[in-house]
């Protein structure tokens, strides 16, 4: 990669193992400070369960089998069950695809966005829930000292994912993880959210990792597309560089069977045949049997290499 | 391929599947197997009260009747009474379950009202009143059993029948032109299949308990037919003197039950794997 | 319209809030609040909105499946003498029975019942969103495609395992799969399998309810292109209900903008996508993220969220969201208008007859 400075979090070669097959092998890319790194891919990718393994949260029978989490210079995976703790909340934050999937459903909003300021910041409780109540306004809850006192029930899903950001963010993290984040939330609230996390990172500096299968959401708010298919990364760029020159032939598919609103006219060309199950995973290169490139050599696994400037490509058939 | 009632099996309970799966066949070979004619009386001298040995397995009786054969014969009944009262139990509570939870409002007030009445009846009680005033026979106490227990099973199936009326292959049954029939019959209730296992297995064991409590009053089948509940209320009185003759019938039940129960904790567990670890 | 297939007329659906034991009775929800619209011959009817504006109800009383208060929805067959209508349209008697202006019988699916429903259901269809819901777990693949042709009597033995083959094949499965269960299938399967299902009667109009939400990106390119093979080759009549703006223009010739209950734009695809008119259309539109880089379009941030449909706002529904609302579109509720042929829009600033 070009040097821009040390990253901040860095994933090498990460290998996740779930109920006796690889769902994630060799998934590699890093981000800067302050950076957003979209990383995208289809379900079943391994793309939620790579972001749990940066939180040491990937739920059994699930584990990581190999590779480096590298967070702030220190490899997360080597570390104890109390020095995670003290960094999820705090310096690491997630938020998920259910809207207010992270919030507890039979205690208020509020005093569950005070908890992270007692619990990470040591706040006193009163203290906490003054924060609290700023933060919810802040992430455009509306008539938030009043809200702060509601259950999550009673708030729309789009607040609720807006009380799930303020409770990612009350720790001051210095790195978001956002699990398709605007997903299950209608397309005009979408906007909403997808500009308060642009706000918000401009406002506090923190890098994100935004996890979707929406390209569109990627184009709008990544720096770096991470694409990743059947558990692997198969493809890291710039996002204008992934854009205008999508190198991996499933990116390139990706592009080409997607309807394009300023283009109806558009023949939409789909990948044959269907994403591969974990147990039932091609020899060599993953994408092959789906691939219009696919040839002998595809037997071999492909490394991710770079192809260009701070562009990699996990393929045999690309030319530099 | 795989049916989907094995394919999404954690696991399936070998285990109690084995215990019961001995205990039908003991039911079913053990009297050909019995050395003894169970109603066959011996010398009051020479027979009575032997203990367990090598001629009488488990030992015989004040009546000189060898209890294994006894045993075998009753185990039998017991079980042969547990299952036609389980699934007549199962029968009318999957009906009436599902009625009440796929009609809804008036069907399902009135007919869960009607449940609610009769589980405030202690079975036992209920049981006593049937066999005083009527003819004690196989027959009657089946019967009994199984129109007395239906209740928890049309409970459970009406909760499932309400879970799953709205589930989108019903809604697309409906668009295809299907009655309220049809979808019952080969839509919901096949999907029920899990709750009614679960449910028939421990309606088993329940029957086969209250059959012995019924017998041990005295108020069961009636003699000589040999049941454990009146092998217990024999053996009584030799507690101390002659203790297998309670003892074995006893552990025979308690195995029983828990054999049953077992495959059902079991069953449960493998269909809802969420529920409880 | 003229070569119409099914006609809705000031289609209302209402979800009565029942009193409880300590509850008093609350709103009303008017899920669909007063909905005509028109589907034509092989046509497509895109109905877009956002959660809860209605267009699940819509499209799910077009097909009984949800009972509506008040409106009409026609049916018109291709030919009379068709035995899913025959019965109804030779009845002259027949509530359900309708002749429009132009001469030709029409059914008025609302009034319609018993046997006769059954028989109507034949040509109005429904997929549904999730492919795997809205399979019976229980059922191979075979037995579901096989089912309503045992109920409505179509071919036996032989013929109708071959009918089932046929199917397969149509929406592009083997047919050896007939054996398998839903859960052996992918999720694009799966939907294949309740578009076969949906086609297996023959129907006229099928009412899609976003088929493709639950599906992997790069499955729904297949499901879409399917579908529209289909369209062609079975002269079908689509209402296409979605909120994913970027298909409906790639499949739709026509849309209609769905807001609270009621239709606030309804045009041509091309000119609705080119030439917004009605605000909500505007931001729905602006605030969909395109997947290009390079490009940082204006965004017509809405402000709040779609609001409840027991309690919708005085005049304009849109009022409280809208970013150009006057004065009057608090107390008046603006009529459809006409601003060029072909095209509909409901709101005060927008002109025409």
């Amino acid at each position: 990669m070009t040097n821009r400075g040390e990253p901040l979090l860095r994933v090498e070669d990460l290998r996740i193992r779930f109920d006796g097959s690889d769902v994630v092998s060799g998934a590699s890319f890093e981000l800067g400070p302050g950076e957003v790194l979209g990383l995208v891919g289809e379900s079943g990718c391994g793309k939620s369960l790579t972001a749990l393994a940066i939180l040491q949260l990937v739920p059994p029978p699930g584990s990581v089998a190999g590779g480096k989490v590298i967070f702030s210079g220190v490899d997360l995976l080597a570390l104890p069950e109390r020095e995670m703790r003290r960094r999820r909340g705090a310096e690491i934050a997630m938020v998920f695809q259910e809207p207010g999937a992270s919030l507890n459903p039979v205690l208020s909003v509020g005093s569950q966005v005070a908890e992270v300021f007692t619990v990470h910041r040591g706040f006193s409780r009163r203290a906490a829930m003054r924060e609290a109540v700023a933060l919810l306004e802040r992430v455009g809850i509306p008539d938030a000292a009043a809200r702060a006192g509601d259950a999550p029930h009673r708030l729309s899903g789009g607040q609720r994912q807006r009380a799930a950001i303020a409770m990612a963010i009350a720790g001051r993290p210095r790195l978001l993880l956002a699990d398709e984040p605007t997903t299950a939330l209608d397309v005009t609230v979408q906007a909403q959210i997808l500009e308060l996390l642009r706000r918000l990172r401009e406002e506090t500096g923190m890098a994100v990792v935004l996890i979707t299968h929406n390209l569109g959401v990627v184009a709008e708010m990544a720096d770096r597309v991470a694409v990743m298919y059947a558990g692997k990364v198969v493809e890291n760029a710039a996002v204008r560089d992934l854009f205008r020159r999508p190198l991996h032939p499933y990116t390139q598919g990706l592009f080409a069977s997607l309807p394009d609103l300023r283009d109806p006219d558009k023949a939409l060309l789909p990948i044959p045949g269907v994403v591969p199950r974990p147990d039932a995973m091609p020899s060599g290169c993953r994408f092959r049997d789906r691939c219009p490139l696919a040839g002998e050599i595809c037997a071999e696994e492909p490394l991710l290499l770079a192809r260009g400037p701070g562009h990699a490509v996990a393929c045999h058939k690309v030319e530099s | 391929m795989t049916s989907p009632l094995l394919a999404r099996r954690r696991r399936w309970p070998w285990g109690g599947t084995t215990a019961v799966g001995m205990l039908l066949a003991l039911a079913v070979l053990g009297p050909i197997l019995a050395p003894f004619d169970p109603l066959a009386t011996g010398d009051p001298l020479a027979d009575a009260l032997v203990s367990p040995g090598s001629r009488f397995l488990l030992g015989s009786d004040d009546l000189g009747r060898d209890l294994l054969s006894r045993l075998l014969h009753g185990v039998r009944l017991s079980l042969g009474i547990g299952l036609a009262a389980a699934a007549l139990s199962v029968g009318v509570g999957a009906i009436v379950g599902a009625l009440a939870g796929f009609r809804g409002r008036w069907t399902d007030a009135i007919l869960m009202r009607g449940v609610d009445f009769l589980l405030a009846f202690p079975r036992l009680v209920l049981l006593l009143g049937a066999v005083a005033f009527l003819d004690r026979s196989l027959p009657l106490i089946v019967a009994i059993l199984g129109l007395t227990g239906w209740m928890g099973t049309a409970r459970l199936v009406r909760a499932q029948v309400m879970s799953l009326r709205h589930r989108e292959f019903v809604d697309a049954g409906r668009a295809l032109g299907l009655g309220d029939a049809r979808l019952l019959l080969r839509h919901v209730l096949p999907n029920c299949a899990g709750v009614l296992l679960v449910s028939a297995t421990l309606s088993v064991g329940s029957s086969m308990l209250l059959e012995a409590s019924l017998s041990f009053l005295g108020l069961g089948v009636p003699a000589p037919t040999p049941s454990i509940g009146s092998m217990l209320a024999e053996g009584r009185s030799f507690l101390a003197s002659a203790p297998w003759i309670s003892t074995f019938p006893g552990l025979m039940i308690a195995l029983a039950v828990m054999a049953f129960h077992g495959l059902g904790e079991g069953l449960r567990r493998s269909f809802d794997p969420g529920s409880s670890r | 319209m003229k070569d119409a297939r099914v006609l809705v007329s000031d289609l209302r659906v209402r979800y009565r809030a029942r009193a409880g034991w300590f509850r008093p009775a609350g709103k009303d929800v008017r899920a669909v609040d007063g909905v005509s619209l028109a589907v034509g011959k092989g046509e497509t009817l895109a109905l877009v909105g956002e959660s809860g504006c209605g267009k699940t109800t819509l499209g799910r009383a077009l097909v009984r499946l949800v009972e509506a208060d008040a409106g009409e929805i026609l049916f018109v067959p291709d030919d009379p003498a068709d035995p899913a209508v025959e019965r109804v349209l030779r009845d002259s008697r027949s509530p359900a029975r309708r002749i429009l202006p132009d001469g030709r019988a029409a059914v008025d699916v609302r009034r319609v019942r018993g046997a006769d429903l059954r028989r109507l259901r034949r040509r109005l269809q429904i997929v549904f969103q999730d492919p795997y819901g809205s399979l019976d777990p229980r059922m191979t693949a075979g037995a579901i495609l096989a089912e309503p042709l045992a109920v409505h009597r179509i071919a036996r033995g032989r013929a109708r395992g071959e009918e089932v083959d046929r199917l397969f094949e149509r929406v592009g499965l083997r047919a050896d799969v007939r054996q398998r269960y839903p859960h052996e299938f992918s999720g694009g399967e799966r939907q294949r399998i309740g578009i076969a299902r949906a086609l297996a009667l023959r129907p006229s109009f099928v009412v899609l309810d976003e088929p493709l939400s639950a599906l992997d990106v790069s499955v729904q390119a297949q499901i879409l292109a399917l579908l529209r093979d289909l369209q062609g080759s079975e002269r079908l009549s689509y209402l296409f209900i979605s909120h994913d703006l970027a298909v409906v223009r790639s499949l739709a010739q026509r849309a209609a903008v769905m807001y609270l209950g009621e239709i606030v734009e309804e045009g041509p695809v091309r000119r609705l996508f080119e030439e917004p008119l009605h605000p909500y259309t505007k931001a729905l539109l602006s605030a969909v993220p395109v997947p290009d880089p390079e490009t940082r379009r204006p965004v017509l941030l809405l402000s709040g969220e779609p609001p409840s449909a027991a309690s919708p706002p005085p005049g304009c529904r849109f009022h409280p969201r809208c970013p150009v609302a006057e004065a009057r579109c608090r107390t008046e509720v603006p009529a459809p208008r006409t601003p060029e042929a072909g095209r509909s829009v409901t709101c005060h600033l927008v002109e025409g007859e």
